[in-house]
């Protein structure tokens, strides 16, 4: 019976039979990985329990050859070497593969850590009332799940479950009217030659409410009756009121109000005339000239000339320093002086259109250049703006409107190097409602239902080290005259309270730190938005089955040499001793 | 007979040693070659650095009877005489469709290629690509390269690609170029004494007395400017080791030896000499035995040679790119097969191993594109380190005899094509399967050094990584085949066929993980091109061997 066992499982055909297996399976997985990337293929074929299996068959037929030839002879000391010695290597790996850590742990220049991040994560919610937590780690793979594969259930019959995973997700913001809708949202299309965009507007949301396109800002509000009266009154643009000018003679002081857009005034009662008015709202001498700094009136002034019968003269005046005299250093032909009161700067060129509700009407007020228009808005129809020739519609207007955010897996270029994080889809219901919210890979959220609070958690799992690592500086060499990195390295501090450690390391490409079991080595880093490198990545290993595969491996390699190149050479020397012997 | 085999060593070693010198031109161009120059990471000589760049332009080493650095002067000292010669090779024909060239033309002219404002699109896209490291199409690697090309040209024109100027103090700084000497705030910063100054202002008028020198072919006269230029540039504030003479004649002897082309060259005639050996008789028959193993001696000698003068020029070992890969494999191929020859005195396995070894520099000569030759340096991750170094010596080892054993069972199918007899049969299968031996030992031993460099590198021994998987699945095949032969499955036919067949495996390991498959952790050797090459050996390996069982029925 044993030796029926031993044969069947020992036998050649088993065993090319197999090794035939593995080359295949590895065949396909290597180009399942080329076109699924490393995680894909680790999950669906190297990780697998039936991949296991195969190794473990393997091992059974590699004892099992061994086994049948017993009680071994002299020259069979290589085969036996070598078979025992794969049969080491295959129980290594499986102790690694049980026991091993493979983790990352990534910091900043300064920053200590004390725990590892490990490819597992967590899911969890707690209903913030009552501090009730529920949580799950697992390993949610490489591929989209439309599963409930983690589910929480609540005293209050609340049920909350992770029923969608998407490894690389991106989400579109879609605005559809709905009654529970908390307020409305307007859709507004600015266009013309040049531009054509929409925009969405939410009347309850604060940051919302309102955007900035390009010079202009749009806004969207809540109007009252009494609101509506202003709201709609038209102006045309009209000269504003910068402010007086005071022509101070011996005789008597004349005032002259002073409008935008006026270049020359007779002073009344007088035969002067004030000429080429020019008007600095911040005004500045620089280079020995008068100039303007800005359209806001922090330094008005005022340069004019002053005309009358004698002649013409220059006369400048600073609002806020009327003592100066006008007229600059020199004696005035009229023994006159100029001064200017500012009104306080004009107003607001800003441009903007506002859209404002009241019950379910929408009214516009626009302000350009051309003055104030304002009037009802319908739906779908074109009006001027006034600037840039932009017209807007308004093109869709829910009054009551809920903001809907669409997830979607989609598949990355590169799934080695994604750029788009994990996101899954954590579910509540209670009696027939229901509510989704999603959460990308390492956020936490709050979320309302059925008027509790709610926190939910999708994270990496971490795990404490033991002791604290900190980044003193990342930092990376490169080639003689060239961009190209040559060397990385991390100089860290480790520091363990228990054993009274604090020393420095500094771990390079190649040239990893060993402590406590844990191994650190240089895997990446990460650069600021200048390109500076700012911080580290390294990974944490852990293998428990190392001492195991590098003893299988020992032995396999000195056995295949016994067996192939020294058999003759074994053989004759135990014969000479054997003949010594006698 | 011993006569004989002396006369044709001397004979051999003279053609070796004669050949690098060459024709003297009226300019003289010699000295110029040692001047140091900072690119791509390293300091070279300006000979090498000339003939990577005529390569890159004109896709060849020489061009129109003009030396690389004579090239590279004459596009340095009168730029505007280039515009009209046809020199840059396009060999995508996409891209020549697309910019409205003719198919049939191989070379173009900067003037015809003045307009290359429809490929911009494309160059963005390649530009993007790049930045992601994706892999780019065929097509996109034609327009890469132009553009390369143009922008080399064009560069060296205006004096800025030729960093000679040393920079004082740290060896790491970028080095400056002609276009420094305008002067660049850069180059003031770092000289600001004014002997420094007064000598750089010195450069500038000798680089135009050159530039004029060159285009009056003035010998005397260039002669005189480039050698005060060589001697001023060494007398400026330097770092240490400036010149570099040493280090740097080597790498232009090795320039101008082509240590890998006479090998091969020797190869060849190694093999047809002692493949003559069956046709002829008495004295000839000696008189070839003796030539023909000289040749292969000459060969492996200058192929040993070449791969010394590389390893010290680099300062590393061949482990970096697939053309040093190529090199060390037909060498160790040769290693075995001298090994084989003198434990079964056997010709034949000679013969085998030159044609391979043959094969293998002939590719890695002639495809620069696929198998770049250019000294570069290594990815990080692939520095001074004994384990890498020892586990890809030893994995490509492996290959080497892989590819012996490749050779022989193919020996074997040919001689049941023209029917030999059994028994000799049986000994050459025995040649391979020994072969096949060293190999599986090789390359178990190599995979389990790559599971201990990558433990020690990167936490863990096995990580199944595309390239350890295939040699994985490389060492698998042969020891079915082990096995196979143990079992008595596999007759002798069987067993040459199986030992090719197990070879397509290692060449999926050495060739197609990083010019296929593209992915893993191995990326640093990854590469593009010569996928046609590779399926038109692997389908006429398949043929032939359908072809022999079909004629012979073993």
């Amino acid at each position: 019976m044993r030796k029926k066992f031993l044969h069947t499982f020992g036998s050649l055909k088993l065993a090319i039979f197999l090794i035939l297996a593995l080359a295949g399976v590895c065949t396909y997985a290597t180009f399942f990985e080329s076109a699924y990337g490393t995680q894909a293929v680790q999950h669906s074929i190297y990780k697998t329990f039936w991949f296991g299996l195969l190794l473990i068959f393997i091992a059974l037929s590699v004892a099992c050859a061994a086994l049948k030839k017993y009680p071994w002879k002299h020259h069979q000391v290589g085969f036996v070497l070598t078979h025992l010695g794969i049969l080491i290597l295959i129980a290594g790996s499986f102790v690694s593969f049980m026991k091993g850590i493979d983790a990352t742990l990534s910091f900043q220049n300064g920053e200590t850590k004390t725990h590892y991040i490990c490819s597992d994560e967590i899911f969890a919610v707690t209903h913030v009332q009552t501090s009730a937590t529920f949580s799950k780690t697992m390993e949610t793979g490489p591929y989209p799940r439309e599963d409930s594969f983690a589910s929480f259930s609540f005293p209050d019959q609340t049920n909350v479950v992770v029923d969608r995973f998407y490894p690389h997700a991106a989400y579109e913001t879609e605005t559809i009217a709905h009654e529970q809708g908390s307020g409305s949202a307007i859709s507004v299309r600015l266009q013309n030659q040049f531009v054509n965009t929409t925009e969405w507007l939410y009347f309850d949301m604060p940051t919302q409410a309102q955007t900035q396109l390009g010079p202009a800002q749009i806004s969207f509000k809540q109007l009252s009756e009494t609101d509506l009266k202003y709201f709609l009154q038209k102006t045309k643009k009209t000269q504003s009121l910068i402010g007086e000018i005071k022509l101070i003679t011996p005789q008597k002081t004349y005032s002259v109000p002073f409008h935008s857009m006026e270049k020359s005034l007779q002073v009344p009662g007088t035969s002067f005339q004030l000429k080429n008015i020019q008007y600095f709202p911040d005004a500045a001498v620089i280079n020995n000239k008068l100039v303007n700094r800005s359209p806001e009136a922090k330094n008005p002034a005022l340069k004019l000339e002053l005309f009358g019968n004698k002649g013409t003269e220059t006369h400048v005046s600073f609002a806020l320093f009327p003592q100066f005299p006008s007229t600059h250093q020199q004696n005035s032909l009229y023994d006159s002086k100029i001064e200017f009161v500012s009104a306080g700067g004009l107003p607001s060129e800003q441009k903007s259109l506002q859209i404002g509700k009241l019950n379910d009407t929408l009214y516009y007020r626009v302000n350009s250049s051309k003055g104030i228009q304002t009037g009802k808005v319908e739906v779908g129809k074109s009006y001027e703006t006034g600037w840039m020739e932009l017209k807007f519609t308004i093109e869709k207007f829910y009054p009551k409107a809920l903001q809907k955010i669409n997830y979607r897996p989609i598949r990355v270029k590169d799934p080695n190097n994604p750029k788009v994080p994990s996101a899954v889809r954590f579910t509540f219901s209670k009696n027939a409602k229901q509510m989704h919210a999603w959460l990308y890979y390492g956020e936490v959220n709050s979320v309302f239902f059925e008027k509790d609070e709610y926190r939910i958690t999708y994270q990496p799992k971490m795990e404490s080290l033991g002791f604290a690592l900190q980044l003193e500086k990342f930092e990376m060499g490169v080639d003689p005259g060239t961009d190209n990195p040559a060397s990385y390295q991390s100089r860290v501090i480790l520091k363990d309270t228990l054993r009274n450690v604090n020393q420095s390391h500094l771990i390079s490409m190649n040239e990893p730190l060993d402590y406590k079991g844990f191994t650190f080595y240089q895997s990446s880093f990460f650069k600021d938005e200048s390109g500076q490198p700012i911080g580290s990545v390294l990974s944490v290993g852990y293998d428990p089955g190392r001492n195991l595969k590098y003893g299988g491996s020992i032995l396999m390699v000195l056995g295949i040499l016994l067996m192939f190149f020294f058999r003759q050479a074994y053989i004759d020397a135990y014969r000479k001793l054997k003949n010594r012997g006698k | 007979m011993k006569k004989y085999f002396w006369i044709f060593l001397i004979l051999l070693l003279s053609t070796l040693l004669f050949s690098t010198s060459g024709h003297t031109q009226h300019l003289s161009f010699e000295h110029l070659k040692s001047l140091p120059i900072q690119q791509g990471g390293r300091v070279k000589p300006l000979d090498t650095f000339a003939r990577e760049i005529v390569q890159t332009v004109t896709g060849k080493s020489s061009f129109q009877g003009q030396s690389a650095i004579q090239l590279l002067l004459a596009w340095f000292a009168n730029p505007s005489a280039w515009d009209n010669i046809e020199m840059i090779e396009i060999r995508s024909l996409e891209l020549k469709k697309k910019l409205g060239l003719h198919h049939d033309q191989k070379y173009f002219t900067l003037a015809q290629l003045g307009h290359l404002k429809p490929l911009e699109p494309d160059f963005q896209t390649i530009h993007n690509k790049t930045q992601n490291e994706e892999k780019l199409t065929p097509y996109e690697e034609g327009v890469n390269r132009l553009f390369t090309q143009v922008s080399l040209v064009q560069r060296i024109g205006y004096g800025e690609l030729l960093a000679v100027i040393p920079h004082p103090t740290h060896p790491d700084e970028p080095w400056f170029s002609f276009i420094d000497l305008e002067p660049s705030a850069r180059l003031l910063s770092v000289y600001n004494d004014t002997e420094s100054r007064a000598k750089l202002e010195e450069l500038k008028v000798l680089l135009q007395g050159m530039a004029q020198s060159y285009t009056a072919n003035d010998a005397a006269s260039f002669y005189l400017t480039t050698t005060k230029l060589k001697q001023i540039l060494s007398e400026l504030p330097k770092i240490s080791g400036y010149p570099f003479s040493k280090t740097l004649s080597l790498e232009i002897f090795y320039n101008a030896f082509h240590p890998f082309r006479k090998a091969w060259i020797f190869y060849v005639l190694a093999a047809v000499l002692l493949s003559l050996l069956a046709l002829t008789a008495g004295k000839l028959h000696t008189a070839f035995l003796y030539t023909g193993t000289a040749a292969s001696i000459l060969a492996f000698l200058s192929h040993v040679l070449g791969f010394y003068l590389r390893c010290t020029i680099s300062g590393r070992a061949p482990v970096g790119t697939m053309y040093e890969s190529v090199v060390w494999v037909s060498l160790v191929l040769m290693v075995f097969a001298f090994f084989l020859f003198y434990k079964h005195q056997s010709i034949g396995i000679l013969i085998a191993a030159c044609i391979m070894s043959a094969i293998g520099l002939v590719l890695a000569d002639n495809l620069p594109l696929i198998l770049d030759p250019s000294l570069r340096p290594l990815a990080p991750v692939l520095r001074s380190n004994f384990w890498l170094t020892i586990h890809v010596l030893t994995i490509t080892s492996s290959y080497a005899a892989f590819a012996l054993a490749m050779a022989l069972s193919n020996w074997v199918l040919v001689k049941y094509l023209l029917r030999h007899p059994k028994t000799e049969i049986r000994t050459w299968v025995q040649y391979a399967y020994q072969a096949i031996q060293i190999g599986v030992l090789l390359l178990a031993a190599g995979t389990i050094l790559g599971g201990v460099w990558a433990d020690y590198s990167w936490g863990r021994f096995w990580g199944w990584d595309p390239k350890e998987v295939w040699a994985l699945i490389a060492l698998l095949l042969y020891l079915a085949v082990i096995h196979g032969r143990y079992a008595g499955w596999l007759n002798d036919f069987w067993m040459s066929a199986a030992s090719v067949m197990a070879f397509q495996g290692v060449l999926m390991a050495w060739y197609g993980v990083n010019f296929v498959l593209g992915v893993g952790l191995h990326s640093y050797g990854f590469g593009a091109g010569g996928l046609i090459y590779v399926l038109t050996y692997v389908l006429i390996q398949v043929l032939f061997i359908a072809g022999v069982w079909f004629k012979s029925k073993p």
